[in-house]
């Protein structure tokens, strides 16, 4: 992943694909990478900690899943 | 054109002794190889080649640009193969179909030196003749559709020969060709398909798909190339032949050969087998011990036929890199087309098919 | 020796034998012609290129531009690009030689160069500062980069920017300009200097006319120029000026939409293409006029 002031890029290296993340989106999968695998649940209370907003939280686990990025990040399952 | 020319030609030298070309080229023979190699799909090859010999600080640096670039297509390609292969694997194991892959995607997903560098259009994969249909509906639920719509095609291709009509990914657009045997049914010789599906491996990184034995890889290039009467990728195929009989059959490795000699003669592909050895000797000086090359010329045409077809067939495989289209090459192609359908198709039907495939056009 | 210090007479015996070579942005190409649309616009627009010795230079791109060896020989005149002497291209009328040409090598640089990036945008440079102008046809890029270049702007190319993958630098390779329809008669208003090869029409792309690089370019091919500013033009006849600034994500998808090889080069591609915006923020740029176009990007010159 790239993180840059404002946004980040991502590149799946299952599907070749290369993705967009905006703002706190880039900034909440970096929290949860350097903290190591998480679930869905995880990925909910890290966006409730940067951004007091669930519903942004949950939109922003959609993008994640959208984006193949999910998987790579609960090999347990959600 | 006699073995003895093309030996000489700077591609061919390069792949047989990288050594000796490094030590004897000039521009004229570096421009040559740069330009024969890109048309014959063969750049990423000599990029292998030339790191496996440990040459690759004496290349010339333009000659280092092209192979540096080639070598991005090839990780590109060999990543796309796994990729592929993962998909492929996905679709068929729910479905209960087993999946053996072929040619290119074999080489690449079991490790083999014939896969560094190698390149490939589609994805070969081999089931079981039985589940052919299970294996088409799998494949048509995960994304899969035939392509070549006409309905002449189709059955050409269902009734008669050995496969599947080509199949195309909607979201990938990556082509897959779905087999059950390595030989057309209807063709003159008749190995047992069920053979194959005795001997193969599964290597780790194939994640769950087979490939053949090291013995039925040989065989089965050595019959994609000599029977299937399409040379667009002749030399590539041979040189593919060629790393495989070095990996497998180098350093004193008596046993392949015997086995080699022993599978051929069990799948009554002794014929193809002939080809293979005698050309890849001729022109890579493939170490072929001499009692094998012996006794598979035994097993080969009468020596009228012999140098006829040795005509015949180099002009096939050199044809991506002569130097010019002549009234010869014309023939010889057309020979070989017409030889490699009469090996599959019977004559009664032949003449139909062959009239049909000139006239109408071939659909995007 | 220069193409232009080659008499005409040998060098349209050189095209039609064994061939004619030249050393183009670093790379060697061999042209084999007979075709009169070819065999003029050669001297004309390849003047100040460097004439090289087949029997010691290595030929990295071996191109002929001749009749396809059918029927229609006669019928309307074709010309076909052969590479290796293969066809990747369907012919086109013969009057269109010179433009199959250049778009021939195009493609050829284009498919044969993964040591790079190659993003399909111009690429000017002025005091060690590069431009990169991605571009979809109709962006007007083409013609902004030969008003730039008639103001002293370097040209590295009106076509490909080739981010080497390793340096991350912009490797020049500086050709003649390609511009179309209304574009060459603006050109040739804005800068009475500009020479320019015979137009030709009806093409796939309408009226194709290609202007001469500057010798000083050329001459400068060998100089790889650190990028400073990607900036996606866009031309609307009496528009406002308006530049937006885009966020690294963002013209981070933009250019990777561009480049040719992106999805050849993969993580490699992903990387170097990150690289290059740590160091050159994108712009989104409409304009009307040079005019505005210009103080625009001088004033992203003087921008860090």
């Amino acid at each position: 992943m790239r993180a840059f002031d404002e946004d980040a890029v991502v590149f799946d290296g299952r599907s070749g694909h290369t993705h967009h993340l905006s703002d706190s989106a880039a900034r909440i999968l970096a929290v949860l990478q350097e903290n190591g695998p998480a679930t869905a649940q995880a990925v909910l209370q890290a966006s409730a900690e940067c951004v007091a907003d669930e519903q942004f939280g949950r939109r922003m686990l959609d993008d994640l899943q959208h984006a193949g990025l999910i998987e790579a990040i609960t090999p347990a399952g959600a | 054109m006699s073995f003895e020319y093309w030996r000489q030609h700077p591609l061919i030298g390069f792949i047989r002794a990288p050594e000796v070309a490094l030590g004897t080229f000039g521009p004229l023979q570096w421009s040559c190889l740069i330009g024969t190699a890109r048309r014959a799909n063969l750049m990423s090859r000599l990029a292998s080649t030339a790191a496996a010999s440990g040459q690759d600080d004496a290349l010339p640096a333009r000659v280092v640009e092209h192979f540096a670039s080639a070598r991005r297509v090839a990780q590109a390609a060999r990543t796309a193969t796994f990729r592929e292969a993962r998909q492929i694997v996905a679709a068929l194991e729910p479905a209960g179909v087993p999946v053996v892959f072929l040619k290119g995607a074999a080489y690449i997903l079991a490790g083999l030196e014939a896969g560094n560098g190698r390149l490939l259009g589609d994805v070969d994969i081999l089931v079981p003749r039985d589940q052919i249909a299970a294996a088409e509906r799998a494949l048509v639920a995960a994304g899969w559709m035939t392509t070549k719509i006409d309905n002449y095609d189709q059955r050409y291709y269902r009734q008669w020969m050995h496969e599947l009509p080509p199949m195309r990914h909607l979201d990938r657009g990556t082509n897959l060709d779905v087999h059950h045997s390595i030989l057309p049914p209807t063709a003159r010789l008749k190995p047992d398909p069920a053979l194959l599906w005795d001997t193969i491996s599964h290597p780790a990184e194939a994640l769950g798909a087979g490939v053949l034995s090291d013995v039925d890889l040989v065989l089965h290039s050595a019959t994609h190339l000599f029977h299937e009467g399409e040379f667009d990728n002749g030399l590539r195929d041979l040189v593919d032949l060629h790393v495989l009989l070095v990996e497998f059959g180098g350093a004193g490795e008596d046993a392949f050969w015997l086995r080699l000699l022993a599978r051929a003669r069990q799948l009554d592909l002794l014929r193809p087998l002939y080809y293979a050895l005698r050309f890849s000797c001729a022109l890579f000086d493939t170490p072929i011990p001499g009692a094998v090359l012996s006794e598979s010329a035994a097993k080969g045409p009468d020596s009228t036929t012999a140098r006829l077809m040795d005509a015949v067939l180099l002009a096939c495989l050199t044809s991506s890199i002569a130097p010019a289209r002549g009234p010869g090459l014309g023939l010889a192609l057309l020979a070989a087309f017409v030889r490699s359908h009469y090996l599959r198709m019977p004559t009664r039907l032949l003449v139909p098919h062959l009239a049909r495939k000139l006239v109408v056009p071939e659909r995007g | 020796m220069k193409l232009s210090q080659r008499p005409v007479p040998s060098l349209e015996m050189e095209l039609a034998g064994s061939g004619l070579m030249l050393e183009v942005g670093g790379f060697n190409v061999r042209v084999k012609s007979s075709v009169e649309s070819v065999v003029r616009g050669l001297p004309r627009l390849y003047a100040d290129y460097t004439v090289l010795d087949s029997a010691e230079s290595i030929v990295d791109f071996d191109i002929s531009l001749n009749p396809p060896s059918q029927v229609r020989r006669w019928l309307r005149p074709q010309i076909q690009f052969l590479l290796d002497g293969f066809s990747p291209f369907k012919p086109l009328p013969r009057e269109q030689g010179f433009a199959l040409f250049e778009w021939g090598l195009n493609w050829c640089i284009a498919n044969h160069s993964h040591r790079y990036l190659v993003i399909h945008a111009a690429v000017v440079e002025r005091d060690g500062r590069a431009f990169i102008f991605p571009g979809a046809p109709g962006s007007g890029k083409s013609t902004l980069c030969a008003a730039l270049v008639c103001r002293g702007w370097r040209l590295l190319s009106d076509e490909m920017a080739m981010v080497s993958l390793e340096s991350g630098l912009v490797r020049p390779v500086p050709r003649p300009i390609s511009l179309k329809n209304e574009s060459i008669d603006i050109i040739r208003r804005f800068d009475a200097n500009a020479t320019f090869g015979d137009a030709v029409r009806d093409t796939a792309k309408g009226t194709v006319g290609h202007m001469k690089p500057p010798a000083a370019s050329i001459a400068r091919a060998a100089e790889h120029a650190r990028g400073h500013r990607i900036v996606f033009p866009r031309y609307r006849a009496d528009a406002a000026c308006d530049v937006r600034r885009l966020t690294a994500g963002e013209t981070f998808m933009r250019v990777a939409s561009n480049t040719f090889n992106y999805h050849v080069l993969g993580r490699a591609g992903f990387d170097a293409l990150g690289d290059l915006l740590a160091c050159c923020a994108g712009v989104s740029l409409e304009y009307a006029s040079f005019a505005d176009a210009f103080e625009v990007i001088e004033a992203l010159e003087n921008e860090l």
